[in-house]
């Protein structure tokens, strides 16, 4: 049983880690004032250029690096979309994953075409991916709740025009949480394929950014709250790999299996009121 | 006619550089990619020869379009409300579940003009029903309809995906994947020659019904109001959440629609397959809905645009080899740059009172121009939108 326990917090960890360092990055964002829908791109990118750096280094670091680099890049593009042009965030963010997924689906069909798979046998221990995780949401935590840097990042969130008259300068700050927010989601897409497959395959994130967004909404934008809601999650879908290894699937169908954690969610979501914790101003274009 | 040929060329203008920026910055992944400069040439050659080459290009273009002007419809239905519809593709797809069931089930029992019609009602229904957790928690918990659509995307694309796979399943077998039985009432083609459906003419019926009924109808004038700004409507006396429930209700129910064309049409699909949910309709349709800016009129074009880029990739992939899903980045990039040109637009004419306010896609000026005195909201210079006036939940 003791084995059976420590299989299933394994497994949830392994797939908290993504999933939660996005979450962080959309904290930073959101508590700046910026809806960040745009997080599975960053995280696609990330885990396209994590694999691709590896590949082409051999060494995992570099490939992290390259993952961070591409996501946080993605952040900037939606900084500069969200508060240059205007853009309607979710917009900028639609559009954002819309083409992180067919560029790198394009890329990937190229590489196949002329014979090469987009792969590296250089791993990164899952463990350690975990706690470097766990040390950044306490990071996040700090920086958001205990110093003046971020005092100054959510009151962008809450009242840009007061932070403005206080000699904030809303849209450099709005720049620096988003691209760090997209550098965090980056890393979450490079732990996820370093961690895991050491491949990237088509559309491998598979919708774990949108995941991380109702994480950061169920944590109430607090970066705590988001890694537990993410952790809930994760323990959605340990229970359900679990439970399919344990043959529990000849009783239940594998598809509603599979929906475990997010009808979790959902029913999570459906309990809380979450229109009072949002930031005041998240998602104005003005 | 000389103003108006000059409001008809900003109208297009804004939209073709757009398509321009799009297809150059597209013609410069594939020509980096492949190391040769002459090949977005080539594929962008065979994209418009396979799209609308020839009459046969076309009726395939015109297919192409015809599920993603529903979807695209629905979208901005919902978005003239002030609410993203985010879980189309799962609308659609328990749409055309709904629409195959009774195709099939109560295929001996009744006359096939009235068997079609009920699969029609029928994927509506569940279409509809599937966008009603979303709104309902949107308007009773304030949870985002954006992050509880997509969770239901998740469930509607599992539940199909069993439904069709075990209960609902032919035991014939056949098809790749498997598929239930055959339905027995289908949508009869325009034409002997060409694959294209009654389901064409029903889309555009309902998107002309559903632009004039937003612009004509005092239930249009309430959604508007929404989506302009809920503060303003609810002191104006409109109760916000049954409006916003009616608009969300109406988005799925299209979406539902779009799924039940597509099945109870032409081949290949007749039979709801396993893996129908990613079919990528739904999705189309929202950046479709966003490239149209929010307007049921735009999104015509709008859709077609979408159709030719759509139909011509899948000839450009098989023809000379560039994958299709660069259409997808040049997609994502013409909805941001329609979007992000507007705002230019509008930010250079804030200073200037006298310029008329052209016609514009971005529903917050659209209606600003048909409920207020034009000049003065033009103005303002004011920079609404839907993310504007719905995505701060406060």
């Amino acid at each position: 049983m003791d084995h059976l326990f420590a299989a299933v917090v394994l497994a949830a960890l392994r797939y908290w880690t993504p999933l939660v360092l996005a979450a962080m990055g959309g904290v930073l964002s959101e508590r700046a004032g910026v809806i960040n829908i745009g997080l599975e791109a960053m995280m696609l990118g990330g885990a396209f250029a994590a694999i691709s750096g590896a590949q082409a280094t051999g060494n995992v670091f570099l490939g992290i690096a390259a993952g961070v680099l591409v996501g946080g890049l993605i952040g900037l593009l939606h900084a500069a979309l969200t508060q240059a042009l205007r853009v309607p965030h979710i917009l900028s963010g639609v559009g954002l994953n819309l083409g992180a997924l067919g560029l790198t689906t394009y890329a990937l069909r190229q590489a196949e075409a002329s014979g090469t798979a987009l792969a590296t046998p250089v791993r990164l221990s899952p463990e350690a991916m975990a706690a470097a995780a766990a040390l950044l949401v306490a990071i996040v935590w700090f920086v958001l709740a205990r110093t003046a840097l971020g005092l100054r990042l959510r009151a962008c969130g809450e009242n840009p025009e007061a932070a403005r008259s206080a000699g904030i300068s809303v849209e450099r700050l709005r720049y620096g949480a988003v691209t760090a927010s997209g550098a965090l989601a980056g890393l979450g897409g490079a732990a996820l394929a370093l961690a895991g497959l050491g491949a990237f395959t088509e559309n491998m994130t598979a919708g774990r950014g949108y995941i991380a967004l109702a994480a950061v909404i169920f944590g109430r934008w607090n970066p705590l709250g988001a890694a537990g809601a993410a952790l809930f999650f994760s323990l959605g879908v340990a229970g359900e790999i679990t439970l399919q290894t344990l043959g529990m699937s000849r009783i239940i169908p594998p598809d509603f299996l599979t929906l475990l954690p997010y009808v979790l969610t959902l029913i999570a979501l459906a309990g809380i009121a979450g229109r009072s914790a949002a930031p005041a101003a998240l998602g104005r274009t003005d | 006619m000389k103003r108006r040929l000059l409001r008809l060329a900003d109208m297009l203008g804004q939209p073709l550089a757009a398509l321009l920026i799009a297809l150059f910055l597209g013609g410069l992944v594939i020509g980096l990619a492949q190391r040769d400069m002459t090949a977005p040439f080539t594929a962008y050659g065979a994209l418009f020869t396979g799209a609308v080459g020839d009459s046969f290009a076309w009726a395939g273009t015109l297919a192409r379009t015809m599920p993603i002007l529903l979807t695209g419809l629905a979208v901005a239905v919902a978005l003239a409300a002030g609410l993203f519809n985010i879980g189309a593709e799962g609308q659609l797809a328990v749409g055309g579940l709904a629409a195959a069931w009774v195709g099939f089930a109560l295929g001996g029992l009744l006359p096939a003009p009235l068997l079609l019609m009920l699969s029609l009602s029928a994927a509506m229904a569940a279409g509809a029903a599937w966008a009603f957790l979303p709104v309902l928690l949107k308007v009773t918990r304030g949870a985002h309809e954006v992050i509880t659509a997509i969770l239901l995307n998740y469930v509607a694309q599992n539940t199909t995906r069993y439904l069709a796979t075990v209960p609902l399943k032919d035991p014939s077998g056949g098809g790749a994947v498997p598929q239930t039985p055959e339905v027995l009432a289908v949508l009869p083609r325009l034409s002997p020659t060409y694959d294209v459906h009654w389901g064409l003419i029903i889309a555009v019926l309902a998107t002309v019904c559903v632009a004039l009924a937003l612009r004509r109808t005092v239930w249009g004038y309430e959604t508007r109001a929404v989506g302009e700004g809920m503060g303003a409507a609810e002191a104006a006396g409109i109760r916000v959440a049954r409006v916003q429930i009616n608009a969300f209700l109406l988005s799925g129910a299209l979406a539902g629609l779009a799924g039940a064309v597509v099945i109870v049409g032409a081949a290949p699909f007749r039979r709801f397959p396993a893996d129908f949910y990613g079919a990528g309709y739904g999705f189309e349709g929202l950046a479709v809905a966003l490239l149209a800016g929010g307007s049921p009129w735009a999104v015509l074009p709008s859709a077609l645009l979408f159709g030719v880029l759509g139909a011509g990739a899948e000839a450009m992939s098989f023809q000379v080899g560039t994958p299709k899903q660069i259409v997808a980045v040049v997609q994502a990039i013409l909805i941001i740059t329609v979007a992000a040109r507007i705002v230019v637009r509008r930010r250079a004419r804030s200073g200037n009172t006298a310029t008329p306010p052209a016609a514009t896609p971005l529903p917050a000026e659209a209606q600003a121009s048909s409920t207020a005195p034009t000049a003065t909201t033009a103005a303002t210079g004011e920079e609404r939108s839907f993310a504007s006036s719905e995505a701060a939940p406060s």
